[in-house]
């Protein structure tokens, strides 16, 4: 942490020093304006880099203070004593979490978004809550294909092992990677105290050209108190390395649905996202010129391909995008002309 | 009952099915099967009783699948993608005999070697007794043969709860699995209680691809969302190009061997579109675009920009792998100001 450029503003980009030069993004939260004990949905915040989708209240809020709560027995301090974090605002019902109530679990999904991350870092620190639900689950996503590197559940009990057996009081971590296939499934032995109440430092690192790294280390227990057992850190739980990402690259933080606080008390936090990664530079020779856009009108639900030929009398069409799912809004094909003449296009409809 | 149009006018009638027999050798037919059609009197009826509705089944006893009417009293089931009241019913349970399907349930198509198939599916929720809840081919009349066979599977394949599509081969070898991820967590929001969109498209060179949509969360009968209402996620399986075993499609098939859970929301299919043609729709209109091109080289990967204020940059389109070619994107300039600037970046 202390290689790294921490700034005032809530979204850092260090800026172009050179090529291959390292930027910095940092979300510790700090920046939010949260009087003690209270809360900030950070998705209200102009330029903060958080959005969700959904109703209501929100999932995820930031949380103050460290240290000097209100409710000691609810939550925990930050793992480097800093006033303010993210934590998870839901509960079983009828429970009462500080503001929460129903639903039960999140209903949002909930994103930060980042400059996207070819080759680099991304780390941050977990506390997840003690509940018989997922108390987190997250996925890293490129927005540029709406596609998922991975995706990762951590989940305190009653999940079942692929070998079959029901996990209770497991409190354990689910990696998958962009097949869905698990790349990693129990990292901790069965039983309790466990996992829950305690610190881990989450490193994934992604490689350029599409492959990612994992590492997953048990930092401590929480403080001020820990219902674990109380060990010192365990270190490096599980790490994987050259899996697949589906992806060249990812930007988007993705919180999902569904993640349950337990009680409402020591609810899931989430402190110091941290992306560290090469930074770009801009190609020299770029030209611009005209290309083609394809507008055509779709209905709910139907499946549009659009097509280009450079050769009418050949039959040979080519699919110009993906297949489009849409929603009955205007659609565009866009479509490059450089060195073609004569192009045609069409649209099929399934 | 079957709607069956030629080009891009559909009729409303059974009978058309049978008359409509000469443009099929056309090659511009389309079939549509939206279960409407059918008059069920009883709330359940098996429609390869009907004649003309183009069904059959190959067993005895009780049939597999049945047209549902969803009107008040049946309310454990689930309301159609698209609030009509009709859809085909898996009748098979985890607790009646027998458990699983037991014969090909037949739908006659258009003889296929250039087009399409389309169909919704919601499939069952698995959770008593492993089994696949949705089980169909694109089947070869005259050959006898299976194009392929689409699978969803909610438990045990090839862990609990992958809650996933597979697409074999007629020698039942996996050629695509979906990534709807294998959690075998029954709690969270995989694939259950959620409307898919399957299409398979005949190319007409012996080859076919295989896509399926995940298009939205189930609706109860009272219209309310169930509980894993994420919207609509997207592709969630994609297979191209595989290698059609058939010259040609002429029956969609529902094959053995599916099941549901408990009885309670069952798998349910709407909406099967065939045709032995692509059709096309008009488009509106074509405008010039930004054409970005760049230098690219192998290794490294690039990221086209625009801005309108040279200051804040947005993305246009995705990451682009480099191959040591000139490569161009194109950006839409609809509602762009003049002096929109472009960059590249280069990781």
């Amino acid at each position: 942490m202390n290689t790294l450029h921490r700034v005032s503003t809530i979204l850092c980009l260090c800026g172009i020093v050179s090529a291959n030069a390292q930027t910095n993004v940092i979300e510790d939260f700090e920046s939010y304006s949260v009087a003690n004990n209270g809360y900030v949905d950070p998705t209200l915040i102009p330029d903060s880099g958080w959005t969700r989708t959904g109703i209501g209240v929100a999932d995820w809020e930031v949380h103050c203070c460290s240290g000097t709560l209100g409710f000691p027995t609810r939550e925990d301090n930050t793992l480097d004593g800093s006033d303010k974090f993210l934590v998870l605002r839901r509960s079983n019902p009828g429970s009462s979490p500080p503001g929460g109530g129903p639903p039960a679990r999140g209903d949002d999904i909930t994103e930060f978004k980042f400059p996207v991350l070819v080759e680099g870092t991304l780390r941050f620190q977990l506390n997840p809550a003690n509940t018989s639900a997922d108390p987190f689950r997250l996925a890293l996503y490129d927005s540029g294909t709406g596609k998922f590197a991975m995706q990762m559940v951590y989940t305190e009990s009653r999940w079942f092992h692929p070998d079959g057996t029901k996990k209770i009081n497991s409190a354990d971590f689910r990696v998958f990677d962009h097949p869905g296939n698990p790349i990693v499934s129990e990292i901790q032995p069965d039983g309790e105290p466990d996992a829950f109440d305690r610190w881990y430092d989450i490193t994934f690192t992604m490689n350029r050209g599409g492959t990612f790294d994992l590492e997953i280390v048990d930092m401590g227990p929480t403080a001020p108190t820990s219902m674990t057992s109380g060990q010192p850190a365990r270190g490096v739980l599980a790490s994987v390395s050259n899996q697949t990402a589906g992806v060249l690259g990812v930007d988007t933080f993705h919180l999902e649905r569904n993640s349950g606080g337990g009680g409402g008390e020591k609810p899931t936090m989430i402190d110091n996202i941290e992306i560290t990664r090469v930074e770009a530079i801009t190609v020299v020779g770029t030209d611009v010129g005209t290309g083609m856009d394809v507008e055509y009108p779709t209905t709910a639900s139907a499946i549009y391909q659009p097509q280009v030929t450079d050769d009418l009398v050949s039959g040979v069409w080519t699919a110009l995008g993906p297949l489009v799912l849409d929603d009955g809004s205007t659609q565009s094909a866009l479509s490059a002309t450089r060195g073609a003449a004569g192009r045609s296009y069409r649209v099929v409809v399934f | 009952m079957p709607n069956t149009s030629c080009q891009r006018y559909r009729a409303g009638v059974a009978a058309f099915l049978l008359i409509a027999g000469p443009w099929w050798a056309f090659g511009q037919t389309t079939v549509v099967e939206d279960f409407e059609g059918f008059n069920v009197t009883a709330t359940i009826l098996d429609p390869t009783t009907v004649g003309g509705s183009g069904w059959t089944r190959d067993g005895v006893g009780v049939s597999d699948w049945d047209v549902l009417e969803n009107v008040p009293p049946i309310n454990t089931v689930d309301l159609a993608f698209d609030g009509t009241p009709q859809y085909l019913v898996q009748r098979r349970s985890t607790s009646v005999t027998p458990k699983f399907s037991d014969e090909n349930t037949d739908f006659a198509i258009p003889t296929i070697v250039e087009g399409s198939v389309s169909l919704e599916m919601n499939p069952a929720f698995v959770a008593g007794d492993a089994g696949d809840s949705f089980r169909m081919s694109l089947h070869d009349s005259g050959s006898g043969s299976n194009a392929m066979t689409i699978v969803f599977t909610q438990l045990d394949w090839p862990v609990g709860s992958s809650g996933d599509f597979r697409v074999l081969d007629q020698t039942n070898a996996v050629l695509a699995e979906g990534i709807i991820p294998n959690d075998p967590d029954t709690d969270n929001p995989t694939a259950r209680d959620r409307w898919f969109r399957i299409l398979v498209t005949l190319h007409g060179n012996g080859t076919y691809d295989v896509n399926v949509f995940d298009i939205g969360p189930v609706k109860d009968s009272a219209g309310v969302p169930r509980p894993y209402h994420d919207p609509a996620r997207g592709e969630v399986l994609t297979l191209t190009g595989a290698s059609l075993p058939v010259a040609s499609v002429d029956t969609f098939r529902l094959t053995p061997g599916s099941t549901n859970g408990f009885g309670l929301q069952p798998t349910l299919i709407d909406n099967i579109i065939a045709r032995d043609y692509f059709e096309f729709i008009e488009i509106d209109r074509i405008k010039p675009g930004a054409q970005i091109s760049f230098p690219t080289q192998a290794g490294k990967i690039y990221q086209p920009q625009f801005s309108d204020d040279g200051s804040t940059w947005s993305n246009v389109g995705g990451l682009v792998p480099g191959d040591g070619t000139t490569q161009s994107v194109v950006a839409s300039t609809t509602g762009a100001p003049e002096g929109r600037e472009y960059r590249v970046l280069e990781f």
